[in-house]
């Protein structure tokens, strides 16, 4: 066969190839055919080695009195799903203690923002800009609540530590059955829906059989003597008030490793497992994250400017 | 007169490339990746190969203003009225002139082109185009929800009135929104940022022999028709024909800003959702009938189970919260699947004592929880298995389970991949088997996009059997115009819009490569019929 009729029978052939490949079908074989190991058996948990409350309470005293735990920056969420239906809330922005905050927000997919300087609050979305909200004159006060779970706080576990965001933390956590954790908790919020359980037998049901994990990640970073003192310099505090300073910022002594440590709360996550009518159960996850305490980064404009904004949104 | 057949060549050519770059190139490339693209370049530097010298450059600019001009009509579409018309015109001419100038071709094969671009953008949309390989777009629905709160609505394809044609039940408020007087509309626009309720409805559509019409709910029991589901909870509840929200942003806002009571104020709005719509219901859950075993009448009420097995009434203790459907067993058994915090089956002995087997518990499937189940016979030996599908989210891949004689269950498959999903099952065409209705992804890597396709099962490994390149969700399988054979009724996430393709049985893919060959060879043989005797080697 003369070359050229052999090139054009190759090209035919490889053509007929690439068409046989294409009508082959896809066979998709199956994965490995086991069932999974429980994550939570391969997690060693012990009881608490120092009380869990005390820890708590510290940490709560730390975030809340401690001169450089008073900015922050926060990010969370509420999270569930039920069935393939995947529902979330976000949350997240940084905070300055004593005066404000800002929340950059999100809910059924719409964002929104929410701003507070003392007394002023306003609130943005896409379509309505910013709103000036009616004063408000109570302090707020972002770790409200972490005493709620007091009561529950002898069953806590303590589970290995882990760092957040390279920061070590002791973790804590309380497991507990959805009925125990709203007759025990003493709260206004669950006070008020008492008033839905009464009249609705089927919520004990649901209660009784609705699973909830609180766990908790309290900071556990050692500072050496050195540390703390470099510290303390950089926010003008100098040897005399070195004492005085490292109270103030409950910088706590560890005899035995001669380090100081600070417990601020880094994490925190509640996991609640709910029957829901005729669709299975619910996983939801309420998250929050709290980190870069003290972060000079830090700034919240002031209620003026926001005015500005809603000045300049109506001359538009 | 010869002439003109040839030129006619041209209009043909640019249908057949239209369809062929929509059903074939674009799918293989998405289907096989980087092979589907070496594959795709094979087979077109071969066709190159045979085309006269002459004719290279003027069949190559033509073939790229065939693929221009589809594209370019298709986003004028976006354009309104006369805006549209003005784009529309210079889309035309520059193609003409495109062609003129770096193709040199000639007018009347341009004209052609023109006008096949036209009619194939107004005969098809491109984004549906793909289903052609399979099936044709018996109806589509203009979007029936207006709003944005909700990213989809499911819906169901049922007889309700047992005349061999199954409806529609979805539901939106498309109509009732148009409805509304321009001072409504106004209000509407102007909202503060608080969230309002917003008014639902159920929609049911059927099949009056050229498209589907909405009938009137009010003779129907609407309430058992109304499918269990949770859109936006706990922050939003359907509550008398209205999506509701129980809480507002500002409320939130303050309630999480501190940060311990958050999960407090989320357990709150749970119950309080929850107490709402238990008031309306009465019962957990309940199935009055099933149509593969004697169970009935079975609820789910204080934490226990009961019903009848044909007349023997039982009852027992259950955390399960779902009734999912009965099931055929081995050695003649039968069962009832419950859902709960894991997955069981309730059967009953001859002396009534209530067994729960089978179980599948969190342990052994992570998330079991927020599973769905289809029961149906997957592999033909008349008894059922479970397939269990997964959220995107979950931990838990697609499974089909097979309860054995054992009373263990085994798993028959299990996906690699957690975009998987087996959405309903049907009769595969001229077959007794069970096909299996898939939304999968592409091998391309990073194409996220789930495309509807269908498998069959064969021992450890599912073979597919069709693929078509459209992204549709919550793929429902019935007979909807009553002619024997099911359709797919389908909907597209976030747009609210329902699709029914109806299988059309032309073997699409087999005319597209029979037509290429055809023009490879008559390319081959014309080069080999006028080219020159070669130098000798």
């Amino acid at each position: 066969m003369l070359n050229y009729q052999k090139r054009n029978r190759n090209k035919y052939i490889g053509f007929i190839m690439v068409v046989f490949l294409l009508l082959a079908g896809c066979t998709y074989p199956s994965a490995e055919r086991i069932y999974d190991q429980a994550e939570e058996e391969k997690e060693p948990s012990f009881p608490p080695e120092t009380s869990a409350i005390d820890t708590l309470e510290n940490a709560l005293a730390t975030n809340s009195y401690a001169e450089n735990a008073q900015r922050f920056w926060y990010t969370g969420w509420i999270a569930n799903n039920i069935e393939k239906r995947r529902v979330t809330s976000m949350y997240s922005g940084a905070m300055i203690r004593p005066h404000g905050y800002i929340m950059d927000g999100r809910l059924a997919g719409v964002p929104f923002r929410y701003y507070r300087w003392n007394e002023h609050s306003y609130l943005w979305t896409e379509k309505t800009n910013w709103n000036a909200l009616e004063k408000e004159f109570a302090p707020f006060d972002p770790f409200y609540g972490f005493l709620w779970w007091e009561p529950f706080f002898e069953q806590a576990v303590q589970l290995p530590n882990e760092k957040i965001l390279s920061k070590d933390s002791l973790v804590y956590q309380i497991r507990l059955n959805g009925r125990e954790w709203v007759k025990n908790s003493p709260n206004p919020i669950f006070e008020q829906i008492m008033g839905h359980i009464e009249q609705q037998p089927e919520i004990e049901t649901v209660l009784e059989h609705t699973e909830v994990v609180m766990t908790i990640w309290i900071g556990n970073e050692s500072f050496s003597k050195e540390e703390v003192k470099k510290l303390a310099k950089e926010k003008g505090a100098d040897n005399d008030q070195l004492e005085q300073w490292t109270k103030n910022n409950y910088f706590i002594w560890e005899e035995e490793n001669q380090v100081y440590k600070q417990q601020v709360i880094n994490q925190y996550k509640t996991t609640i497992t709910m029957p829901i009518p005729a669709a299975g159960y619910m996983e939801q996850e309420i998250f929050f994250r709290f980190y870069k305490y003290d972060d000079p980064g830090i700034k919240i404009a002031p209620p003026e400017k926001i005015e500005e904004y809603m000045k300049k949104a109506l001359e538009e | 007169m010869m002439n003109r057949l040839k030129q006619s060549i041209w209009f043909f050519y640019s249908i057949y490339l239209y369809f062929i770059y929509h059903l074939l190139i674009t799918p293989t490339v998405l289907d096989f990746s980087i092979l589907g693209v070496i594959i795709v370049v094979t087979v077109i530097l071969l066709l190159i190969a045979v085309i006269p010298k002459q004719l290279k450059r003027p069949f190559l600019v033509f073939s790229f203003l065939v693929l221009l001009a589809d594209r370019a009509l298709f986003n004028a579409k976006m354009l309104d009225g006369f805006v549209y018309i003005v784009g529309v015109i210079v889309i035309l001419i520059s193609i003409f002139l495109l062609g003129k100038w770096i193709g040199r071709l000639s007018t009347v094969p341009l004209i052609l082109l023109l006008i096949s671009a036209l009619s194939t953008s107004m005969l098809f949309n491109r984004d549906d185009v793909k289903i052609l390989s399979h099936f044709q777009l018996l109806w589509k629905s203009a979007p029936l929800y207006v709003g944005g709160t909700i990213d989809y609505f499911p819906h169901a394809v049922v007889d309700i009135d047992e005349d061999g044609m199954d409806e529609i039940i979805a539901m939106g408020n498309v109509k009732e929104i148009r409805k509304l007087t321009k001072e409504e509309l106004e209000v509407e626009e102007d909202k503060d940022y608080l969230l309002e309720p917003e008014n639902l409805y159920l929609y049911i559509l059927k099949w009056n022999g050229k498209t589907m019409e909405r009938i009137p709910t009010k003779e129907i029991d609407t309430a058992s028709l109304l499918l269990k589901d949770y859109p936006g909870f706990p922050y939003f509840m359907i509550h008398n024909n209205s999506l509701i929200p129980i809480t507002q942003r500002l409320e939130l806002a303050k309630g999480i800003s501190q940060f311990g009571t958050a999960p407090f104020h989320a357990m709150a709005l749970n119950i309080e959702n929850l107490a709402t719509q238990l008031a309306n219901k009465g019962v957990f859950d309940a199935k009055e009938s099933f149509d593969r075993t004697t169970f009935h009448d079975v609820q789910i009420l204080h934490g226990r189970i009961s019903g009848y097995v044909q007349d023997r009434y039982f009852s027992a203790g259950s955390t399960a919260s779902k009734i999912i459907g009965d099931i055929r067993l081995p050695n003649n058994k039968e069962g009832i699947v419950l859902l709960g915090n894991r997955l069981e089956i309730l059967t009953l002995d001859q002396n009534n004592q209530v067994s729960f087997v089978y179980p599948l518990t969190k342990e052994m499937i992570p998330n079991i929880g927020t599973t769905e189940v289809l029961i149906t016979d997957v592999n033909g030996d008349q008894l059922d298995e479970m397939i269990l599908s997964f959220p995107f989210t979950s931990l838990s891949k697609t499974i089909i389970i097979k309860p054995d004689i054992n009373g263990e269950n085994k798993i028959l498959w299990k996906a690699r991949d957690k975009s998987f999903r087996i959405d309903d099952v049907w009769l595969e065409k001229g077959t007794t088997n069970n096909e299996l209705i898939v939304l999968d992804k592409s091998h391309l890597g990073s194409n996220p996009i789930r495309y509807l396709s269908a498998y069959v099962y064969d021992e450890d490994v599912l073979q597919r059997k069709w693929k078509v390149f459209k992204s549709l969700i919550n793929v429902r399988s019935g007979d909807v115009d009553g002619d024997g054979e099911k359709e797919l009724v389908a909907s597209v996430y976030q747009k609210h819009t329902l699709y029914i393709l109806k299988p059309h049985h032309i073997p699409v893919y087999l005319l597209l490569i029979t037509i290429t060959i055809v023009l490879f060879v008559y390319g081959l043989i014309r080069r080999v019929r006028y080219a020159k005797l070669p130098e000798k080697e």
